[in-house]
């Protein structure tokens, strides 16, 4: 019997002199973490990487709120707590029982920003065609304002928390030269400029794809992926993501593959392995827009189309959902958001509560859920 | 209906912090064995909580949640390189109170001689009362590796307190 076991630890825990907590001391330190967490904000070691071009910042941040004050509030989603998705010409930024915003062309994808969505519109939904690619601004009921940009079949980024969409540009200037720049979407201003020097020629897009992490905008390019501190200019790389496929960043974390070690969760600027799984399990792993939680499918699994596996990143703690993963996207707040031409379901992760569906009509038009890529 | 993203105020945290700092750092000293590692572990756990708020849903779920985040960043603390050899095992941590002679000096140290899943799986289950479940949710395992670790760690525990402590049996509590 284990009574007196456990009698021995509590009298070791009762009799133990307890401190007093200093509240607002972990409140700065959490404020910290998110803060870090969600901005990806540069960490000191990162200041001893070659800077490895030196005529950026042509354009400085405009609204800069550069502020790396722990105690600062952080901004949460505002967008889409139900979930944002788009048919054809029709978005639904909010939610299936919010109303939808009709805009002029195809969508091609939806994308968190704390102001809403984004919506990149063009003359059909698919992503790879040579025709123009616009960006559209939703945020609630206003009128969607079109960001005045036609990036093609570039790979532009947002994040979920901030109000910039980052993509990157073709720089003036011989060599191998690439302007990243960060978009207000809340009037479509230039907000940063900063150019990269590195060779792209991987994929076939205009230019490298990017990926937008608070005040990180990482690009991918053949030998690399650049780490660009929008906000102060400048340009280090980003050795944890390495070279080869891009990576997206949420959430200041990424999914990494390597043949050897298998498939990885990592915190950019740490390196920190936050989950890994053997490549033998042959494993796809998307990341939630807040970059809490990540999606396992493990296809050398039998049953890898009837469930799959969330992963709470914080905790460890792991939720088998039924259902085919593909299925299934977020909403901002990282719930799982599935979409039917009947209804719109948000799923709670890691939470007790079933799943909440509202009927919607979708028509006709091609489906794109937010936060999803719908990359070739 | 998923409850919608949201921070805690400060009030709210304060008051969790407040609420539940005694009882996690009971659980984090039994888990680290020191009481600045405990302390450190606290704040670190509290902290990710908030940082994860919006996970968290309920107040009143809120020091469960942080327990378990508390646990998972204990067991990342062992992965870390080092930890056991800054870790003294044949000697007692610091402590500013008193002693049952008898035996209740070497349990902290016998504890610090179990595997990191094993410390954690007994001071879960025996001084925070979880059940064969609950504690593998919290670690993030399986039932069967919490009931295989409780007996491996059961068996070293006798071998190093005595029968007295952690007698033959069995089975144990909970299965």
């Amino acid at each position: 019997m284990t009574e007196r076991l456990s009698t021995l630890l509590r009298e070791e825990a009762t009799d133990l002199p307890i401190p007093v907590p200093d509240a607002h001391a972990i409140l700065r330190r959490g404020r910290a973490v998110r803060r870090r967490r969600r901005a990806g904000t540069v960490v000191a070691t990162v200041a001893a990487t070659a800077v490895v071009v030196a005529g950026f910042a042509a354009l400085g941040p405009k609204d800069s709120g550069t502020d790396r004050d722990d105690t600062a509030p952080v901004t949460e989603p505002r967008s889409a707590d139900a979930g944002a998705f788009a048919a054809g010409s029709t978005v639904w930024p909010r939610g299936a029982d919010r109303p939808s915003v009709e805009v002029d062309g195809q969508v091609k994808a939806v994308y968190y920003t704390s102001e809403g969505v984004v919506a990149r519109v063009g003359n059909n939904p698919y992503s790879d065609d040579a025709g123009p690619s616009r960006y559209v601004a939703i945020n609630g009921d206003e009128a969607p304002r079109d960001l005045g940009i036609d990036l093609g079949d570039r790979i532009p980024s947002t994040d979920a928390t901030q109000p910039y969409l980052a993509y990157a540009d073709d720089a003036p200037g011989p060599g191998d030269l690439w302007d990243v720049v960060v978009l207000d979407v809340r009037d479509g201003s230039e907000v940063a400029r900063v150019t990269v020097d590195g060779r792209f020629g991987q994929g076939g897009w205009e230019a490298p794809p990017v990926s937008l992490s608070g005040d990180h905008v990482y690009v991918a390019l053949d030998s690399s992926t650049a780490d660009v501190d929008w906000r102060a200019g400048t340009v280090g790389d980003a050795p944890v993501l390495g070279a080869g496929a891009p990576s997206t960043v949420v959430g200041g974390r990424a999914v990494t593959y390597d043949s050897t070690s298998g498939v990885t969760v990592v915190d950019v600027q740490t390196g920190d392995k936050l989950m890994a799984v053997p490549a033998k399990r042959t494993p796809y792993i998307l990341l939630s827009p807040d970059g809490s939680i990540a999606k396992v499918v493990y296809q050398d699994s039998p049953t890898s189309e009837e469930s799959f596996v969330l992963h709470d990143l914080d905790t460890g703690a792991e939720q088998t959902v039924d259902g085919a993963a593909w299925d299934y996207g977020w909403t901002a707040a990282g719930d799982l958001l599935k979409v039917t031409a009947k209804e719109a379901t948000v799923c709670p992760t890691f939470a007790d509560g079933g799943c909440s569906a509202v009927p919607v009509d979708l028509g006709k038009g091609e489906l794109r859920i937010a936060g999803m890529s719908y990359e070739s | 209906m998923a409850a919608p993203s949201r921070t805690a105020s400060d009030a709210e945290f304060s008051a969790l912090v407040h609420g539940c700092w005694a009882s996690l750092y009971r659980t984090a000293y039994l888990l680290v064995g020191d009481r600045g590692d405990a302390e450190d572990l606290v704040q670190t756990a509290l902290a990710q909580t908030y940082a994860s708020w919006h996970r968290v849903r309920d107040i009143e779920a809120a020091p469960a949640y942080a327990r378990t985040v508390l646990v998972n960043t204990a067991t990342s603390w062992f992965r870390k390189k080092g930890w056991r050899k800054e870790r003294p095992t044949e000697t007692l941590p610091e402590h500013g109170y008193e002693h049952d002679p008898s035996d209740r000096p070497s349990l902290v140290a016998a504890l610090a001689q179990l595997p990191t899943r094993q410390r954690a799986v007994v001071v879960l289950r025996y001084y925070d009362d979880l059940s064969v479940a609950q504690t593998a949710h919290a670690l993030g395992c399986t039932e069967g590796t919490v009931k295989s670790q409780t007996h491996d760690a059961l068996a070293r525990l006798r071998t190093l307190l005595g029968e007295a402590v952690v007698p033959q049996t069995l089975g144990a509590r909970h299965d």
